[in-house]
């Protein structure tokens, strides 16, 4: 038997065309559910705030405190869970849709999907991607259309006080992107496609049209 | 390395250390950007080692919730993937042994490849039937080993952390995985010997 | 690390007049930049990737998109670089199935159609049809972002393949394909089967010719 420390041992093994195939295969992503997803996170969502040991520990250790100290972190608290509801219970800044509690993202939200508007030049088309985001303060697209440059294409809001838009001039063919909503990446909950990418966060799809 | 990033940093660009502090700091949203950034590579995994869609989903949502109820026992000098992938071969492994009468099922003469739906984009129908039934063919360990090297594409250390095995021992399993898959895979005729 | 560096302005002043001439020439040549984020190590591995692919007359652009994708979703280096070198494979890989002569969009495309899972024979395929018809209006190109999608979207690729090298031997045009990937959408969203959707809109699509 030959020693298992050869370096390239691993290498070889994708060396003939149809272990390569077969190789290929296995690295398929496979697509994550929207349905699954929500449903894990929803799970996630009523089990209590996970914490170090450490913490606990402080947590549970008996304290002594004077009385007037303690009405006052009393009040303290109070304030502080005033502020943390509101915080807490306002509109959220991420797009509803884009959080996937919409379920197919094919589905319902058919109108932000990307559209072609017209031609923008020789093999060329204008697109134009919106998406639902209140509350945002600030949206871009980002793709290899504009090396992934969140400052590159920032997205502007529409009248109805909900949508940002943006169109795009981009060459026909396919196009990945994602948006990027105060400083979260999020891909497009209204694109047809969405693929997994090499770094484990997601991406839109838009394709371009022929003349 | 670098300096630690900034506290208002977004959490996409953070590293998996530095949301799982988030998280345990009471950000919980971080924690949505965990499950994003590694459910997929999760549900792979568990795909191929089950080779069952909903099975593979299922141990993928456990992992997730004990991995997020665990989150204080994670060690930041490990990295997360390898731990999370620990909790999900546990998982699988269970899931494989409740559910060995299914994976028996599963072999050589069937005409239908297991679940193949888990393949969706291979070439062709004979070479994705062959690849199932290969894998299938596999024991465990060696199937364990050799997604991660060559799928997942984990090092050995990382390998290490996951499986709980050595480093050398892990050499061992990829290299007759691969010799095994070579014989199922690269030539009919060594395989029906 | 940085504080050490910082600590040292002859060091780093020393560096910069070493690496500016560089950056200038690289921006002059219109060649892309890599982000700053991205480690001396990693930079210098992935510069070598997208050297060799220049070298051999292959697209690198998509290297240093993928680098910067990686960088904006917080990835390390070490999954930067397995990206990047994917995608070099997968790039160097869709010129040689080609040939010489493919457009930078029928190489990307055809990668893409790679990474997706259309076997490397039927890119190959499609890239000897190019060679004969001389065609250079982007209908190849399209052809591969089309299988992909399918290929994607869980759709047969051999029956895919089928239905889209028919297409191009029977002379279908950019507009013909498209229609034929909407309607084949279309169907696939109504729940239609795969199989029979890509026969039946290929059909159509060269009636209405």
């Amino acid at each position: 038997m030959r020693s298992n420390n050869e370096p390239d041992s691993d290498a070889e093994f994708a060396a003939t065309p149809l272990l390569s195939d077969a190789l290929h295969a296995l690295k398929e992503p496979v697509a994550v559910r929207a349905e699954w997803r929500d449903s894990v996170l929803r799970e996630i969502a009523d089990l209590p705030r996970p914490q170090t040991e450490r913490n606990g520990f402080a947590l549970w250790r008996p304290i002594s405190i004077r009385p007037l100290y303690a009405i006052a972190a009393c009040l303290a608290a109070m304030v502080v869970g005033a502020v943390a509801a509101t915080t807490v219970l306002r509109p959220s800044v991420l797009p509803a849709v884009a959080n996937g509690n919409n379920g197919d993202a094919n589905h319902g939200v058919e109108s932000n999907a990307p559209v072609q508007l017209q031609t923008a030049s020789a093999g060329h088309k204008t697109i134009r991607f919106a998406l639902v985001a209140p509350g945002a303060s600030h949206v871009s697209i980002v793709g290899d259309f504009n090396g992934w440059d969140p400052k590159a294409t920032p997205m502007s809001f529409a009248r109805d006080g909900n949508t940002w838009l943006v169109d795009m001039p981009l060459s026909v063919g396919r196009h990945l992107y994602a948006f990027v909503v105060d400083g979260d990446i999020v891909a497009d909950p209204s694109a047809a496609r969405v693929v997994d990418d090499d770094f484990g966060v997601q991406n839109s799809v838009v394709l371009v049209g022929a003349p | 390395m670098t300096d630690g990033p900034a506290p208002d940093a977004p959490a996409n660009v953070l590293t998996d250390a530095a949301l799982v502090r988030r998280v345990l700091n009471g950000n919980s949203t971080a924690f949505t950007v965990l499950v994003d950034r590694h459910a997929p590579a999760c549900l792979r995994l568990a795909t191929r080692m089950l080779q069952n869609r909903h099975d593979a989903e299922d141990v993928t949502q456990q992992t997730l919730l004990r991995a997020y109820k665990a989150l204080g026992k994670y060690d930041e000098r490990e990295q997360y993937r390898a731990w999370l992938f620990a909790i999900l071969l546990n998982r699988c492994r269970t899931a494989a042994q409740t559910r060995a009468r299914r994976l028996h099922v599963v072999s050589p003469g069937l005409d239908k490849a297991p679940d193949v739906a888990v393949l969706p984009n291979v070439a062709r129908a004979e070479l994705r039937d062959d690849i199932a039934r290969a894998i299938a063919q596999l024991e465990l360990p060696y199937r364990e080993a050799f997604l991660l090297k060559h799928v997942e594409e984990l090092s050995y250390e990382e390998m290490a952390v996951a499986t709980g095995v050595g480093v050398s021992a892990l050499k061992m399993r990829v290299k007759r995985a691969c010799e095994r898959l070579q014989i199922l895979l690269g030539d009919g005729d060594d395989a029906k010997q | 690390m940085p504080t050490r560096f910082f600590c040292r302005p002859f060091v780093a002043l020393a560096a910069l007049c070493f690496v500016l001439p560089f950056v200038a020439r690289a921006q002059q040549s219109g060649i892309p930049q890599l982000p700053v984020r991205i480690g001396a190590s990693a930079r210098a591995t992935i510069e070598h990737l997208a050297d060799s692919l220049r070298s051999a007359g292959i697209p690198s652009d998509p290297i240093y998109d993928k680098a910067a994708e990686g960088v904006l979703k917080g990835a390390d280096d070490a999954r930067i670089v397995a990206a990047t070198r994917s995608l070099a494979k997968e790039l160097g890989a869709a010129s040689l199935l080609l040939g010489p002569g493919a457009s930078t969009s029928d190489v990307v495309s055809a990668a893409s159609a790679l990474r997706a899972g259309v076997p490397a024979p039927d890119i190959q395929r499609l890239g000897t049809r190019r060679i004969k018809s001389q065609a250079t209006d982007g209908r190849l190109a399209l052809s591969f972002i089309i299988l992909a999608d399918f290929a994607s979207r869980g759709v047969p690729v051999d029956a895919a393949f089928i239905a889209v090298d028919g297409l191009l031997a029977r002379g279908a045009g950019g507009a013909e394909l498209t229609a034929f990937r909407s309607g084949v959408e279309r169907d696939l969203l109504a729940g239609r089967d795969a199989r029979a959707t890509l026969t039946t809109r290929a059909e159509g699509v060269l009636k209405r010719k």
